[in-house]
């Protein structure tokens, strides 16, 4: 019964977004983004792969490594507004109230919500990459080891999925916390300043290791010197050793943010 | 005229008197104390190379214009947004008074606002940078006092495209959430756009069809978009290697600006005067 649930409300809300003007929006962009970056990649790594030498494979490292940051957080941005359109709006417009009634747990609406966002996340981030990849091996060439290609992008796929889910759990404990619309916005704004547009994150401390931003920079390049995951003169294994430990807090981060939203709606009135 | 004075103080009040607005400007005011206490970074880099005021100018211009555009896109949408929810506009319009009073109206109360933003954050700067750096301050307060206000004049320019836009988008769209998102990612792509990922990249394009070399395209580029002018503008002003500072804009930076912000508001106007609200 639960797991038939979960699996209905995480369907439905996979086609619903889908349908959402401002999923178009964002998917757009990052599409005319990466088209953007592959096609202009022809003529700029051909100049790049002259006149280095010595930097590894340039396929990752310029090819791809030119667009990760800002599609990585335009994905944010996609992730926390989903959360809040579809979990905030609906509170405050009184359409949750209609599954409130039916005989499903809080949590498992939650969960089913989750769920349905969190595999249209990962289905865009995946589209994005390989159409990065596809048409930078059209208009340059393919890298020179596919499977170590394959292993950085994949991990690059899932730290971004990770991240993303964060940014979902984060919205989701905001429209649990409160039922206005606009406030829910302007805390999600305040949030998004402050874990990607600001150097709020520089003044915590020993905090800031727990920051988005942080997170991922340490996760793409866990030091010390270069240890980029798109630097192919580094080793993969060396790379994943390093930096698997930030993968596990991003994780963690996520399960609490999103226990924390569960047990704050189970105690609304809707 | 009268009317546009009333609904104009209306809006000011009405401003002043929500939370929400009142609660991001507070956020505002948190940005820049720690965009005075981030300028110690630099603050070796001064005393070593004995620079004049030329980090504590483009600190407070990216503070004034960065952070101050997003402020204007919140206070944008609160303007229009609260009223078209609440149904308070289409109360205003059946009133004998003419649309483009009540739109000047509205836009006046929300400039004074605006305004009394820019000049309480720098007040602020100015406290927190004689509080934390009283010595150095002290001796470049009249170098920056002298050039404070080209900044802020420059600043005006960009915050008034994001808040124009913004009025004009909520203007536009029925849908109150997707409007405010649309706002943010517009202001964010606005910032990309001057970055590798998209600027540099249609430059190589530029480049590779012949058109151009591609660091002449990434300039014009640069020349063209709201960011680009004003990160140019304010990389100017934080030159270390210059002997004077002179914060005044010239004519091919404040005058696009001040192009796109009013085009913008002319959009705005005929968007309001022609759509049915609902």
């Amino acid at each position: 019964m639960k797991s038939n649930s979960v699996k209905l409300i995480a369907t439905n809300e996979l086609f619903r977004i889908i349908n959402n003007p401002m999923s178009v929006l964002i998917i757009v962009t990052l599409l005319f983004i990466v088209c953007l970056n592959g096609l202009a990649s022809g003529y700029k790594l051909t100049k790049y792969e002259k006149g280095i030498d010595g930097i590894g494979d340039i396929f990752l490292s310029v090819g791809i490594g030119t667009v990760i940051y800002n599609t990585f957080i335009l994905l944010n941005i996609l992730s926390l507004f989903l959360g809040l359109v579809t979990f905030a709006e609906e509170r405050n417009s009184g359409a949750l109230k209609v599954l409130v009634s039916k005989p499903v747990y809080r949590k498992h609406i939650l969960q089913g919500k989750f769920i349905g966002i969190s595999v249209f996340i990962f289905m865009t981030v995946s589209l994005c990459m390989i159409c990065n990849v596809f048409i930078i091996s059209i208009v340059f060439r393919g890298p020179f080891l596919l499977e170590d290609m394959t292993l950085r992008i994949g991990s690059y796929i899932l730290l971004v999925f990770l991240n993303c889910g964060l940014s979902l759990a984060v919205a989701f404990l905001i429209g649990a916390v409160t039922k206005r619309y606009f406030a829910a916005l302007l805390c999600g704004i305040v949030y998004l300043s402050i874990a990607w547009f600001t150097q709020i994150g520089d003044f915590l401390g020993l905090l800031t290791v727990f920051m988005p931003a942080s997170l991922f920079a340490l996760a793409m390049n866990p030091g010390p010197g270069s240890m980029d995951l798109l630097d192919t003169t580094v080793p993969f294994d060396g790379w994943m050793f390093s930096s698997a430990h930030y993968f596990v807090i991003i994780a963690i981060e996520v399960g609490c943010v999103l226990l924390a939203s569960f047990a704050i709606y189970s105690t609304r009135d809707d | 005229m009268h009317n546009t004075l009333i609904i104009a103080r209306k809006e000011l009040i009405d401003l002043f008197s929500e939370p929400f607005v009142l609660i991001f400007s507070l956020f505002y005011f948190l940005l820049i104390f720690l965009t005075v206490y981030s300028i110690d970074r630099n603050i070796a880099l001064i005393l070593s190379m004995n620079i004049g005021p030329q980090t504590f100018l483009s600190s407070f211009g990216g503070m004034i214009s960065f952070y101050g555009s997003l402020t204007a896109i919140i206070i944008g949408y609160s303007s229009i947004a609260s009223e078209k929810r609440e149904s308070a506009l289409n109360t205003l319009i059946t009133k004998p008074i003419y649309r483009d009073q009540i739109i000047t109206g509205k836009l006046l109360g929300s400039t004074v606002f605006l305004f009394f933003l820019i000049v309480v954050g720098t007040t602020f700067f100015i406290s927190f940078s004689f509080f934390f750096y009283s010595g150095i301050f002290n001796l470049i307060f009249p170098s920056f006092f002298n050039n404070v206000v080209f900044i802020i004049i420059m600043s005006m320019c960009y915050i008034f495209i994001f808040f124009f836009m913004t009025m004009l988008v909520t203007l536009s769209t029925n849908n109150y959430g997707f409007s405010l998102i649309l706002n943010v990612l517009i202001w964010f792509i606005s910032q990309i756009a001057t970055d590798l990922s998209i600027n540099g990249n249609i430059s190589y394009i530029a480049e590779f069809l012949g058109l151009t070399d591609s660091h002449q395209a990434g300039a014009t580029i640069m020349g063209i978009l709201p960011y680009g002018i004003m990160s140019n503008y304010l990389t100017d002003i934080g030159d270390p290697y210059a002997e004077t500072v002179n914060a005044l804009p010239s004519l091919f930076s404040i005058l696009p600006l001040s192009i796109y912000a009013a085009i913008l508001l002319f959009l705005c106007y005929i968007s309001f005067l022609r759509r049915d609200i609902v």
